[in-house]
């Protein structure tokens, strides 16, 4: 039992199995080994020596780290079986809390991950997990390790193989340390390293004792240095980690994305689902042969658009009641009976008390009477409209009064107050209304049956829906990918982009978005007083600007491709929804699918409505809300360049504008390009001004040395005390208008611009929009006051005024985004993460700092009897 | 701690199983304590102070005495000041940002903070989810602390103040289990086998063993060693069920009322009733998955991350109860058949 134990076998669990010594039979051994000479094995010792040790320090080398890497995977696993089976070693169970830190810390990444909604974000959760181990593992190599191994020639964390495999640090415990693993020229050369003289005695133990020391320090360090770090180390990778995986996302996405119009028919295919069959289907089971009322219709358009705009379901349900004409009814044989049994219970509640029950069912129409009349004039069976069913009531009345007739002649009176109250109760309804009327009962079944041939017409359209689904559900996919206001789109991704940059671009200090951060309207004056700036500096200067400025924008080709956008996707989009729509009107020669059709496409040209007309304007508006927003930026560098280079404002015409005047034109302008939204142009356009300028001062407007205007007589405080807003001069809105849209852009920004035609188009176009859709509004300010005035003329040579017929929204996406208001949020987002990176940054430089140096203090501490020498 | 064994008083000892003496301390330097609250809360203050103070005094200064003892006890100070660093890095910049940005920064970071917290009170409770059903299943208590008196070095001619108090458990090492601490004392009457009889009786190897600590040493290791997998595992899953659970929406309610002002109580004591109510209705939330959750996925996270940490804990609890009554896989070779040849070496 003993020796089982010792040899790590289980001994038997119970005493009664135990077998008593005295029942075993023991005979000698039969065969010895024939050469075996204990005397010789004795004298040699060799079967009493210990095995070699195979235990070894670990070289970490590019070349041996793949293979520890697997090592130590296959160590884990194994732990982790043998602590299953019950026989792990103490080693083992070590491993066992790494493993689960990192099962535990997946937990989480995986929980956050499924809180998170953006594709970055949710990444992060698992960059974050990465990276928290990450730090925890180069810590102490980066601050202890690399330091200690210059400083003192040799690694605290150094690793070592035992002779069974595993692997363990070096110096965990000070009280073990397996020197004999290092050679005398190891330690040797460590000693050198540390300057402890060569010839001292016993130096090997004056060496080992000394990196004992520093060794432990180190460890102390570690552990007094690891919390402060490892949170703020792994902050910090994450950080700097985002953008590059957001823009391996972008990289992967947009492939994807664009893809799409790429294999158009083959990648439309993945988008195919059976939802709309399997609803059809499901509809069809539960109602095949069954009348076709109004729900039913409701619940097969709902089916037939599952996944669908809304809007085509309204086209859907007109086909299907077109397809199901209401206001036809039925009647079979089999009704009969409940036609009889209905007659017979209005008339009874009717006549209660009033006459005998004997003369009652002598009145009260028989079963046969009612078919009879129903078989007579064929009733049975065919389409009836509501005059068909007022006749069969009209009929059975006759009958009623028949049989009334039949009853007197017998000598039974019926008063004719009676006679008129039965008749009224078949006609109109019994007064009873818990009882159905007569026309209810007889129009209970509809004509329409979702029969064989129904059914057959409704799958087809499932299948074509289906197919029509699949195209519709990939393009709806590009648009929201690329366009959709939402995180991650590429639109998105591009207004970021872009918006950061501008920070950058426009030369924003930190400290200046310190300190106007709070305040939109400061942001906006900072945006004011940068743009300035660069608007009068040198030519050169100047270019390198706009060129920045321009080659950021224009990276919406990279990520948004607005030409993909109304090109090839419009054109897709009018193919595909065209297609859908001429199978819906032609995959059946006996029924055309109309309404679904004019849903899809429009009706007569127009696509008002239409799923076509929505999806453009999506894409339109979308489109130009995110240029023109940009645009801005750009036209307002150009204007300020050209205010810069014409300060006598001769660009407005040949007279001479009093100075006043032209610096109330260039305030303004400040103003609009950096808060104005559409509603400025379209009801708030005011501006307080001198109603009497000086209109003898023509000077040309003057420039401070930091580039903003002079102002002499504008937002002097006279002005603020005394202007006023003078609607009436409509001149100053047209002057203003065609400062900034009008005159053609300065030579120097289209100079500027010819690296980039796209960014030169989209300023062209949208100086254009904003001259004719907002600049020529019928109710610019107020009505009729047009500032920029537009004719059509007629082929008898008479004109006519024309205003911009443009929608609001049409005009609001025209304008763009405020940009102080897209500056101010950048700045927020921008001094935020510098607040950040700056605060734990630094605790994190400093705490590098501090952790480094501290190793110039190790191993200095009781070593008076290692004097320093020649080495 | 470190205590002079002439400044050693049995009136702190009042948590051990034992009344300790200095006399017999000196003779007896390793003492069985109860495994109870009080006791873990005294270990773990003891070991704190240590840990935070001379510990890392005598590991800087690079004393002999130093060792691996107090190199592991130290790592609760990364735990500690890591914890709090990560509360730090979530919501010491956010004062800074604007009103509304910092509500926001604010909201998520008291989440992370709680969810930090959580993640403690999560880990160290819910060992005790495994420990204890084996402990009353069968008898073995892997948690059953000790109190062990070493001697070091002297640091000096005047260092007179030469020992020091170390914790640990019976079972810490699996290798090399502190087994004489459960032999009975003879000299007092008790049977030298008593603990090992009735953990014997407990895990049905039977009764009167001639030699029961032999049988039972195999078993209670292995029994340990399946406890300590089940008992990790779980604890880091059920520590991830409790960073979940501070993440949830209702959390919201709480911070916007919570104060640690004690003095002001009726505000006091609405931060604890609001603390109750929003736990349950997280604990809800994330079990029925967040309102606005979109797919399947988002939807059953919350409960899939509570039932990994149950299954954790009860397949790991199974496996070291389903294999409690079953005999050891004995390899045939190891048991004496009566009807065998043997040969002696």
């Amino acid at each position: 039992m003993i020796n089982n134990f010792v040899l790590n076998k289980r001994p038997s669990f119970s005493s009664e199995e135990s077998v008593k010594p005295d029942e075993i039979e023991i005979v000698t051994r039969r065969k010895v080994k024939p050469d075996f000479d204990i005397h010789r094995e004795l004298a040699n010792r060799t079967f009493i020596q210990p095995l070699p040790p195979k235990g070894h320090i670990i070289k970490n080398s590019i070349t041996s780290a793949p293979q520890y890497f697997v090592d130590d995977i296959v160590t884990d696993f194994k732990a982790l079986k043998s602590a299953w089976k019950g026989d792990a070693n103490d080693h083992q169970l070590g491993k066992l809390n790494d493993l689960g830190m990192k099962l535990g810390g997946l937990a989480i990444a995986t929980y956050l991950f499924s809180m998170k909604k953006s594709p970055v974000t949710k990444a992060m959760e698992f960059v974050g997990l990465g990276s928290f181990f990450a730090s925890m593992a180069l810590w102490p190599k980066i601050a202890l390790d690399i330091p200690a191994r210059i400083i003192h020639g040799f690694s605290p964390f150094m690793m070592y193989q035992d002779s069974q495999g595993r692997k363990k640090r070096f110096f965990s415990d000070n009280q073990f340390i397996a020197y004999d693993m290092l050679s005398d020229k190891d330690i040797n050369r460590i000693g050198n390293h540390m300057r402890i003289p060569k010839n001292m005695p016993n130096r090997r133990d004056a060496v080992q004792e000394k990196m004992r020391q520093i060794a432990l320090q180190n460890n102390t360090m570690w552990m007094l240095t690891a919390g402060f770090a490892t949170p703020v180390m792994s902050s910090l990778i994450c950080n700097r980690l985002e953008p590059y995986v957001e823009k391996l996302q972008n990289y992967y996405m947009n492939k994807k994305i664009d893809n799409i119009l790429v294999n158009f028919s083959t990648v439309s295919k993945n988008f195919r689902t059976d939802d709309i069959i399997n609803n059809v289907n499901r509809v069809i089971e539960l109602n095949s042969g069954k009348p076709v009322t109004e729900d039913l219709i409701e619940e097969l358009s709902d089916a037939l658009v599952t996944r669908l705009d809304p809007n085509v379901k309204i086209g859907v349900k007109k086909d299907l009641e077109r397809l199901f004409p209401s206001g036809q009814y039925k009647i079979t044989e089999t009704q009969t009976k409940s036609i009889a049994d209905s007659v017979r219970g209005i008339l009874q509640r009717t006549a209660i008390d009033k006459i005998l029950p004997q003369n009652l069912n002598v009145i009260i129409p028989s079963q046969e009477q009612i078919h009879s009349l129903l078989t007579t004039e064929k009733y049975y069976g065919r389409p009836l409209g509501i005059r068909d069913i007022r006749s069969i009531i009209s009929e059975i009345t006759l009958i009623v009064e028949d049989n009334i007739e039949h009853l007197e002649t017998s000598g039974a009176s019926v008063s004719n107050n009676l006679k008129r109250r039965l008749v009224g109760a078949l006609l109109e309804g019994p007064s009873d209304n818990n009882l159905k009327s007569l026309e209810e009962v007889l129009t209970s079944r509809s004509a329409n049956i979702l029969d064989e041939n129904s059914i057959k017409l409704i799958k087809s359209f499932a299948n074509e829906m289906t197919a029509f689904c699949s195209e519709n559900t990939a393009l709806n996919v590009y648009s929201y990918r690329k366009l959709a206001q939402a995180p991650n789109t590429a639109k998105a991704k591009y207004w970021n982009d872009v918006v950061n940059s501008l920070l950058d671009i426009l030369k924003i200090t930190p400290q200046e978005i310190e300190d106007t951060r709070f305040d939109r309207t400061m942001v906006g004056d900072l945006f004011n007083k940068k743009v300035w700036e660069f608007a009068t500096s040198s030519p050169e200067e100047y270019k390198k600007f706009v060129g920045n400025l321009a080659a950021k924008l224009s990276q919406i080709e990279k990520h948004v491709k607005p030409d993909d956008m109304t090109g090839k996707f419009i054109k897709q989009v009018e193919t595909s929804l065209n297609a859908a729509a001429t199978r819906f009107r032609t995959f059946d020669p006996s029924f055309k699918f109309e309404y679904t059709a004019r849903k899809l496409v429009g009706y007569k040209g127009k696509e008002n409505g239409s799923l076509m007309g929505i999806t453009k304007a999506f894409v339109n508006d979308n489109l130009s809300n995110l240029k023109n927003t940009f645009a801005a930026v750009l036209n307002k560098v150009n204007t300020y360049r050209t205010i810069y280079k014409n300060p006598d404002f001769k660009f407005l015409g040949k007279d001479q504008i009093p100075r006043e005047i032209k610096e109330e034109i260039t305030g303004f302008i400040e103003y609009l390009t950096t808060e104005g939204r559409i509603s400025d142009y379209s009801v708030k356009f005011e501006v307080l001004r001198n109603l009497r300028p000086n209109k003898d001062d023509k000077d040309a407007i003057a420039f401070n040395k930091d580039g903003s205007v002079n102002y002499k007589y504008y937002n002097k405080e006279k002005l603020s005390k005394h202007g006023v807003f003078i609607p009436s001069d409509i001149s100053f809105f047209k002057r203003v208008m065609n400062t900034l849209f009008g005159i053609p852009l300065n030579s120097e920004t289209t100079a500027a611009l010819a690296d980039h035609s796209s960014v030169k188009r989209i300023l062209e176009d949208y100086r254009n929009n904003m001259s004719s859709a907002v600049g020529n509004m019928y109710n610019f300010m107020f009505p009729d006051h047009v500032v920029n005035d537009q004719w059509d003329y007629k082929p008898d040579g008479s004109k006519q005024r024309i205003y911009s017929s443009s929608t609001p929204k049409y005009r609001s996406n025209a304008v763009g985004a405020a940009l102080d208001e897209v500056l101010a949020n950048s700045c927020k987002q921008s001094y935020n993460t510098r607040k950040w990176l700056k605060m734990f940054g630094g605790f994190g430089a400093g705490l590098l700092g501090f952790t480094v140096l501290s190793q110039f203090f190790f191993g200095r501490g009781n070593n008076k009897h290692l004097k320093k020498g020649k080495v | 701690m470190i205590l002079p064994v002439n400044n050693f008083s049995s009136n702190n000892t009042n948590f051990t199983a034992r009344k300790l003496d200095k006399e017999e301390l000196k003779h007896h330097p390793v003492v069985l304590l109860e495994n109870n609250f009080s006791t873990k809360m005294m270990i773990w203050w003891d070991k704190f102070t240590n840990a935070t103070t001379m510990y890392p005094a005598r590991g800087l200064k690079g004393s002999k005495n130093s060792n691996f003892y107090e190199f592991l006890t130290m790592s609760m100070i990364p735990n500690l000041t890591g914890s709090l660093m990560f509360m730090a890095v979530f919501n010491s910049a956010n004062k800074f940002f604007s009103p509304p940005e910092k509500m926001t920064a604010s909201k998520f970071g008291s989440k992370m903070a709680l969810g930090v917290i959580f993640y403690a009170l999560a880990k160290n409770i819910s060992k005790s989810f495994v420990t204890k059903p084996v402990k009353w299943a069968t008898g073995v208590d892997t948690e059953e602390p000790y109190a062990e008196l070493k001697f070091k070095l002297p640091e000096s001619k005047n260092d007179t103040d030469i020992t020091s108090l170390e914790y640990h458990k019976v079972l810490e090492s699996l290798e090399f289990p502190r087994w004489e601490v459960k032999y009975g004392d003879t000299e007092k009457g008790e049977p030298r086998n008593i603990w090992f009889d009735k953990i014997a009786k407990k895990i049905g190897l039977g009764t009167n063993l001639n030699d029961s600590d032999q049988d039972v040493k195999p078993r209670v290791k292995e029994i340990a060693v399946k406890t300590n997998l089940a008992k990790t595992f779980s604890s880091y899953l059920w520590a991830a069920a409790g960073v979940a659970l501070a993440l949830q929406k209702p959390w919201d309610e709480f911070f916007k009322v919570a104060t640690w002002k004690v003095w002001k109580k009726d505000q006091f004591l609405k931060t604890i009733k609001t603390f109750f109510r929003s736990l349950g209705n997280s604990a809800l939330e994330m079990f029925k998955g967040p309102a606005d959750a979109k797919g399947i996925f988002a939807k059953h996270c919350g409960k899939s991350v509570i039932g990994l940490a149950a299954f954790s804990t009860l397949a790991g609890l199974a496996n070291v109860l389903i294999s409690r009554d079953k005999p050891s896989k004995l390899d045939s070779a190891d048991v004496i058949e009566k009807n065998r040849k043997y040969v002696v070496n």
